[in-house]
């Protein structure tokens, strides 16, 4: 995939903020946080500082500085999404739907258990798919960009509500105060995407946004076990290696 | 993790074989009636199936039978060999859709029938004989049937030990037909996110969830999304596709929750509108107790419970771990429900070990612990001091109860919430009882511990006339205040109690010079010697005081009622001690 040998792609970022809600999957409607952040949170929070089509995210490890502290909140949610297909055939020039979404008309009370106080240091690494630039230039941005506050959006912990604050970390990195082993059980790791043919269209979840293939999307999860408040994430492509089969 | 220690939970129960939980394939269900056949089909009885429980209340029984919860929704869906009396005889005790009713039975005798040669069984064909002869029109002269309209019913044949859905050869049917049904049908495959394993996902979580106090009767869903809030889905997937979960790891979780949830088990108790349910990892008699312990009954008919109680929650608040409970380190599970129509969410869950639960029930206990009377109850129950918040119960917060069950099992400050409440109340009706005073102690102590409002020392258990916070010594002095007015007018109606404990606790410098003068004149009606003994009683505090403030903080309010409580507490224990005011003075 890349030819980065000898360059430097791993990155430390310390991320926190007062709340955060890190959704479990099977609790998606009342909310209710995992103890701590995903994987695919952190590569959340990696892209809204900086993200390019040639890098490739992969967090490698989660350091937690913090006991997992929840508490409840209710919230009012919308209770849809906008439609993509109406935005599609506005953008074609047949209007044909309504385009927005009024919160006022569409909401819904809903109990959230979420976190509190969260501190964490993502250790992440990039992959460029394109080796045509030198790995020290993404890594330069990445790094004068945490430094300096800039992002592309703001980042968050889970949900848009929840923003959090970063900071770029050099050198090594410091030991958490918790200590001993967790097991957090299954996490969500990530999606992977599988292209489809052609003639498999009816399984597919979603379509590629820049090619319009279809493509199978598939929660992948992991099992988190936090040694003295560090969790290795295993690489996407093994999550489920020692499951299957 | 919730789903995980489920699946563990039923894992743990399915070893056990004293447990009788429902294996795959079949699920509890509450049984009001049995239909009791010849063996030529021919009606032979409907009995009442219900048992008397302790109280000699009559309850459906629980039994296992084929399948999992009824189908919810208007479509005719009959279940198999057990279903109400609508679908099982074709009649319903005032009906009101006579229609539906017909079709219903008629749906349900066709099941049967159908499937007639496949099971073959003769124990199921006399079954199918007592449906084809059976009339609805006759069954309102069964009693059992227009008395017991609610629950399902089972069948049996005349002198049979067991039920029609218990034969050898029906299960055996049941299983296969459900292995056939389920590699059958299009269940997409995917990673669970219980156990890990890839394979088929289940699109509902079956059974439902039924228990959680305020639920829906039919049953709610723990894990669901239903189809009109699309802002949860993803990628295009419906139903259980966004949360995959496999489908035996899904009907194992809701099983083993549905068991802990079931009252006869006692695993679960009620707090507000909060249905908790708690279990170990491991099997330990710790489980049979947490519900007493946490919520220990004080009525009087529970006597030999409460009275087996008491020494373990007296061993737990002397910080020893009860031996009996086994083992300290066993993983311990705490699930808080919240009714939500359709759903059930999750107000609240924690894990810890056994030993660090009891450890936290310590420390909550002895943030409680006050001087108190001869009658209160030392363990206040969670139900109680949520009470003491609110006029009804029905005004206590919902988010409370899971927000003050945190506090405990965490250790962490009860909510400010809580304080401010018990505090609003006090205000409102002017009575500090042992429950108020004790929660206000444990707030003011809890939050110290924690940096909030830091007090100077901890609050003790009973009166400290030495402490500096002059809010304590105001409520000292407002209630020697009050004990002389009633000394001096015995009998009064409206004590200064009653008409300015409120503004002397939050705002003590429009009132207490009042109270003072008043307190000459209450002063000048009593004997001598009695006189001097409130008079000297009242200058010990006084002269701890500095001034009145103009106003009280929250925090300092809290203490005022403390100081007043503690007094009070005093004088009463003082007279029982030593009789009389004038052998006081004499000595």
């Amino acid at each position: 995939m890349t030819a980065y040998q000898g360059q430097r792609s791993h990155i430390s970022l310390r991320i926190w903020g007062d709340y955060a809600c890190f959704t479990r999957p099977e609790a998606k409607v009342e909310r209710l946080s995992y103890d701590v952040i995903t994987p695919s949170a952190a590569r959340g929070v990696l892209e809204a500082l900086y993200w390019k089509p040639e890098v490739r995210w992969v967090v490698e490890r989660i350091h937690v500085y913090r006991e997992p502290r929840f508490t409840n909140l209710r919230r009012n949610e919308v209770a849809s999404k906008a439609s993509a297909a109406n935005a599609k055939q506005a953008m074609n020039g047949t209007p044909a739907g309504t385009l927005a979404l009024y919160a006022d008309e569409d909401r819904q009370q809903r109990a959230a258990t979420i976190l509190t106080g969260v501190e964490y240091i993502i250790g992440a690494r990039f992959e460029v798919l394109d080796d045509s630039e030198p790995v020290a230039k993404h890594y330069n941005m990445f790094k004068r960009r945490a430094e300096r506050g800039q992002c592309f959006h703001r980042p968050y912990l889970g949900t848009r509500e929840f923003a959090c604050d970063f900071a770029w970390v050099e050198g090594p990195i410091p030991a958490s105060p918790l200590t001993g082993e967790r097991d957090l059980g299954w996490m969500l790791h990530d999606l992977v995407f599988t292209p489809l043919d052609k003639n498999q269209e009816k399984l597919a979840d979603t379509l590629c946004a820049h090619t319009g293939r279809p493509l199978k999307a598939e929660p992948r999860f992991f099992r988190a076990q936090m040694h003295d408040g560090v969790i290795e994430v295993p690489p996407l492509q093994h999550a489920t290696a020692e499951s299957v089969g | 993790m919730i789903l995980q220690a489920l699946n563990a939970y039923y894992e743990r129960l399915a070893a056990d074989p004293e447990s009788d939980v429902a294996p795959y394939g079949y699920s509890r269900q509450q049984i009001a009636f049995v239909v009791v056949v010849n063996a030529d089909g021919s009606l032979h009885e409907i009995q009442d199936a219900r048992v008397e429980d302790g109280k000699g209340k009559l309850r459906n029984q629980s039994l296992i039978v084929l399948g999992n919860s009824k189908p919810t929704g208007s479509g005719i869906n009959p279940c198999f060999l057990w279903d109400n009396t609508a679908y099982a005889l074709g009649y319903k005790a005032k009906d009101e859709k006579p229609e539906r009713t017909r079709k219903a039975f008629e749906a349900f005798r066709k099941r049967h029938l159908d499937a007639e040669a496949e099971v073959d069984d003769p124990e199921f064909g006399a079954v199918c004989r007592f449906l084809e002869s059976w009339s609805p029109d006759g069954a309102e002269s069964h009693p059992t049937l227009t008395d017991a309209p609610t629950g399902f019913g089972v069948f049996k044949l005349r002198g049979a030990t067991h039920f029609v859905h218990e034969q050898a050869s029906v299960k055996a049917w049941w299983e296969a037909m459900a292995t056939d049904s389920a590699s059958t049908e299009e269940a997409s495959e995917s990673q669970c996110l219980v156990t890990g394993l890839v394979g088929p996902i289940a699109r509902l979580h079956e059974p439902k969830i039924k228990g959680v106090w305020g639920g829906q009767p039919a049953g709610a869903l723990l894990c669901s999304v239903d189809t009109a809030f699309t802002a949860a889905t993803s990628y295009g997937k419906s139903q259980g596709g966004n949360f995959p979960v496999g489908e035996t790891p899904a009907f194992q979780y809701c099983t083993a929750l549905n068991r802990l949830l079931d009252r006869a088990n006692n695993r679960r108790l009620s707090v507000g509108d909060t249905s908790v349910v708690f279990w170990t990892a491991k099997p330990s008699p710790a489980e049979a107790w947490i519900a007493e312990l946490f919520n220990p009954s004080t009525k009087a008919e529970d006597e030999t419970t409460l009275s087996k109680v008491r020494p373990l929650l007296d061993a737990i608040a002397r910080g020893s771990f009860p031996p009996e409970f086994d083992d300290p380190n066993s993983p311990f599970y705490v699930l808080g429900l919240a009714p939500n129509a359709a759903r059930v969410s999750v107000r609240f869950w924690r894990e810890c070990t056994l030993g660090d639960f009891l450890d936290k029930l310590r420390q909550h206990y002895a943030d409680l612990e006050i001087v108190r009377g001869p009658n209160d109850f030392p363990y206040p129950a969670l139900w109680r001091l949520l009470a003491e918040t609110a006029r009804e119960s029905k005004d206590i917060p919902d988010l409370l109860e899971g927000a003050m069950l945190r506090a405990i099992l965490t250790g962490q400050p009860y909510p400010q919430m809580f304080y401010a409440a018990l505090l609003r109340r006090i205000q409102a009706d002017r009575e500090v009882r042992f429950v108020r005073a004790a929660a206000i102690k444990a707030c003011l102590n809890r939050n110290s511990r924690f940096g909030i409002n830091p007090l100077e020392e901890e609050l003790p258990m009973a009166l400290d006339q030495e402490r500096p916070e002059s809010a304590y010594q105001l409520g000292r002095l407002f209630a020697e205040l009050e004990k002389t007015q009633e000394d001096a007018l015995p009998g009064i109606n409206d004590t200064i109690k009653d008409r300015y404990f409120g503004a002397a606790s939050s705002t003590p410098a429009s009132v207490f010079p009042r109270l003072i003068r008043m307190n000459q004149h209450h002063l000048g009606k009593l004997e001598r010697g009695n006189r001097t003994y409130h008079e000297r009683r009242i200058q010990e505090i006084a002269g701890r005081i500095d001034g009145f403030d103009s106003h009280l903080s929250m925090p300092n309010q809290g203490l005022f009622a403390i100081g007043y409580y503690h007094q009070r507490q005093d004088i009463f224990t003082k007279k029982a001690a030593a009789e009389a005011p004038d052998t006081v003075e004499a000595s």
